[in-house]
C-alpha cells in the first residue's frame, strides 16, 4: 500500500515542519496570518489523494485480492485411495461369491475409474464363475455394488 | 441394514450371531480385547500407508522455516511425527506449552524494560526542565527543549513500536501460508473419505478465507492500523495541530472493513457448514438404505476392506486437522501476546510519567497502546477464521462411519 505510506508520510512531515515553524517564529503582528497560511497548506496535504481517487483511476481488485492461490485437490492421493478401494471391494466381492458356492476359484475384479475425484466403478470383471451362475451372480453384485448389470463382465 | 434379506440368509446370520455370542461369554475379555487390537492395528497401518502417499512435501518445507520460538511451542516435530503424536493421543503436553509461552514472554520482556524505563526518565528530565522554564530559559528556548524530549520519547518508542507491527503483518502472511499449505490436504482427505458434498462446498469456502478475507486484512486494514499508529504519534506534537479527527476517520474505516470482512465469512461458513454436513450425512444413509452409487456398502458392519480405508482416511483428515489446529496456535500466540504486553507496558510508563511530565507525554503513550490494540484485533480475527474453519472441516463428514 504505497499510496497510504505516502500519504501518511506527507502528513506526519508536513505537521513537523509546521509545529518546527510555529515554535521558531517571531512575534508579531503577521503571527497570526502567517499560522493561518500554514493550517491551509496542512489541510491540502491532507485532502491530496482524493481528487485522484474520484477520477476513477483507483484499482480496487488490485488493492483488495492480490494473488490468488487457487485451492486444489491432490489428485494422486485421491486415484490411490481409489485404487486401494477397488482392491478391497474386490477382496470382499471375491469372498463372498466363494461362500455364495458360485465357484470354488471365482474372482472378482472391481475396477474404479482413474483421475477422477470422486470414487466411481468403472466396471467389473469376473472369472472362474459357470454360465448357468452367471445370471445370479450378476443380480448379487448389482444390488452389492449398486451398479447397472450393463457394466459386468465375464472372462 | 439391508432392505432385502432372504430368510435363509437371515437365520445363517443369526445362527452366526448367536455362535460369536457364546464363543464370547466363554472366552472371556481376551478375546474382545485381541479383536479389539487387530482393528487397531489394521487401522493404525492403514493409516500410515496413507500418509505416505499423500504430498506433505511443501507443507514440511512450510513447517522446517517458521520461527524457532513458533517450532518449539508445538514441539519442533515433522508434520509426519505430529500427526503420529495426534493419533496416538498424546499431542499438545499443555504444561510444557504454558511453560515456554512463560519464559518466551519473559524475555520479551526484558527486552521491552530498557524502552520503558529510558521513556520515564526522559519524561522526568522534561518535567524537571518544564519547572526551570519560565525563569532560566526563555519561551522558544524551553519550547525547543520540550520538541527535543517529545522527538526523542517518540524515537524509543517507535524503534520497539515498527518491529511489533512487522511482527503483525508477518504473522497474517504465515497464516496464509499455512491456509494454502493445509486446505488441500484436508479437503483431499475430505474427498477421498466419502464426503463428496462436503468437498464440493468447502472448496469454495476456503478460498473465500485464504484469498479474499486474509488479503483484505492484510493489504487494507494492517495499513490503516499502521498509519493510525504513525498519526497519533504525530498528533499529540503540537498543542496546535492535532490530527485527533484524521486518526478516528482512519480507526473507523479500518475497524468496519475488519467487522465486514468477518460478518461475511461467517455468514459463508454457517450456511455452508450446516448445508454441507446435512447434505453428507443424508447422502451416506441414504446410500445405505437404497443402493447409491457412490458408497456401496458391503455388509453390516466394520469389515477389513473398504470400510477400513474410509474409516483411516477419516482418521487421517482429523489428525491433520488437528495438528493444523495446534500449529495455528504457535504462530499466532506468540506475535499477539508480545503486542498485548507492550501496549500494557506503555500505559503502565503512561501512568507513572504523568504526575512528572507535561500532559503530552502520557497522551501520547495511551494513545500508541490503545491503537495497538487494533493491530491485536485484525490478527486475532484472521486467526480466529482459521480456527473454526478447520475445526469445521474436522467435524463435519464424520457421518461416514455412522
Amino acid at each position: 500500500m504505497s499510496i497510504l505510506s505516502g500519504w501518511v508520510v506527507a502528513i506526519a512531515g508536513t505537521v513537523i515542519l509546521i509545529h518546527a515553524c510555529e515554535i521558531l517564529m517571531p512575534e508579531g503582528e503577521m503571527n497570526r496570518y502567517i499560522k493561518g497560511v500554514l493550517a491551509v497548506i496542512c489541510m491540502f496535504v491532507i485532502i491530496q489523494p482524493l481528487p485522484s481517487l474520484l477520477n476513477g483511476d483507483f484499482n480496487f481488485s488490485d488493492l483488495f485480492w492480490g494473488e490468488s492461490v487457487p485451492v486444489s485437490e491432490d489428485l494422486g492421493y485421491l486415484d490411490y485411495i481409489n485404487a486401494k478401494k477397488a482392491a478391497a471391494l474386490s477382496s470382499q466381492m471375491t469372498d463372498e461369491v466363494r461362500e455364495k458356492g458360485w465357484g470354488e476359484e471365482a474372482a472378482v475384479e472391481v475396477r474404479a475409474f482413474l483421475g477422477e475425484e470422486t470414487f466411481g466403478i468403472e466396471g467389473v470383471t469376473c472369472i472362474g464363475v459357470e454360465p448357468e451362475d452367471q445370471a445370479a451372480v450378476t443380480a448379487f453384485l448389482c444390488e452389492q455394488l449398486g451398479v447397472s448389470s450393463g457394466l459386468i463382465r465375464y472372462g | 441394514m439391508k432392505k432385502r434379506m432372504s430368510p435363509r440368509r437371515k437365520k445363517i446370520r443369526l445362527l452366526a450371531l448367536l455362535l460369536l455370542g457364546v464363543l464370547f461369554l466363554f472366552s472371556g475379555q481376551t478375546a474382545v480385547g485381541e479383536e479389539y487390537n487387530s482393528v487397531e492395528e489394521a487401522l493404525e497401518q492403514e493409516v500410515e500407508e496413507q500418509f505416505s502417499a499423500l504430498d506433505t512435501e511443501l507443507f514440511e518445507e512450510f513447517l522446517a522455516q517458521l520461527d524457532e520460538n513458533t517450532r518449539s511451542l508445538y514441539g519442533g516435530l515433522t508434520l509426519e511425527e505430529l500427526v503420529g503424536e495426534v493419533l496416538a493421543g498424546q499431542a499438545g503436553n499443555a504444561e510444557e506449552f504454558f511453560d515456554q509461552i512463560f519464559q518466551l514472554l519473559l524475555s520479551r520482556l526484558l527486552a521491552f524494560l530498557p524502552s520503558l524505563i529510558s521513556v520515564i526518565m526522559i519524561a522526568l528530565l522534561g518535567g524537571l526542565l518544564n519547572g526551570m522554564r519560565a525563569r532560566f530559559l526563555g519561551k522558544n528556548t524551553g519550547e525547543i527543549v520540550h520538541f527535543v524530549c517529545y522527538l526523542s520519547i517518540v524515537l524509543i518508542v517507535i524503534s520497539v513500536l515498527i518491529p511489533l507491527m512487522n511482527l503483525a503483518g508477518n504473522t497474517v502472511q504465515t497464516l496464509r501460508d499455512l491456509m494454502n499449505l493445509l486446505f488441500p490436504l484436508i479437503l483431499t482427505l475430505m474427498t477421498a473419505s466419502g464426503g463428496v458434498m462436503s468437498g464440493n462446498l468447502f472448496q469454495p469456502l476456503s478460498a473465500v478465507l485464504s484469498n479474499g478475507v486474509s488479503a483484505v486484512v492484510a493489504s487494507v486494514v494492517l495499513p490503516v492500523f499502521m498509519a493510525v499508529t504513525v498519526l497519533s504519534v504525530i498528533s499529540n506534537l503540537s498543542e496546535n495541530i492535532s490530527l485527533e479527527k484524521l486518526i478516528d476517520f482512519f480507526k473507523s474505516a479500518g475497524l468496519w472493513l475488519n467487522g465486514i470482512c468477518f460478518t461475511v465469512f461467517f455468514a459463508f461458513l454457517s450456511v455452508q457448514g450446516i448445508t454441507a454436513a446435512g447434505y453428507d450425512g443424508i447422502s451416506i444413509r441414504a446410500a445405505k438404505y437404497a443402493i447409491g452409487n457412490s458408497i456401496p456398502i458391503v455388509g453390516g458392519y466394520l469389515k477389513e476392506g473398504f470400510d477400513l480405508i474410509l474409516g483411516s482416511c477419516v482418521l487421517l483428515k482429523n489428525a491433520i486437522g488437528v495438528c493444523g489446529l495446534l500449529i495455528i496456535l504457535s504462530i499466532v500466540i506468540l506475535p499477539l501476546l508480545q503486542i498485548l504486553l507492550f501496549s500494557l507496558g506503555l500505559k503502565l510508563t503512561a501512568g507513572i510519567c504523568e504526575p512528572l511530565a507535561d500532559k503530552k507525554i502520557p497522551a501520547f503513550l495511551t494513545m500508541v497502546s490503545k491503537n495497538l490494540s487494533l493491530l491485536i484485533a485484525a490478527v486475532l480475527g484472521v486467526a480466529f477464521m482459521f480456527f473454526i474453519t478447520v475445526m469445521l472441516f474436522i467435524l463435519s463428514s464424520n457421518a461416514v462411519l455412522a
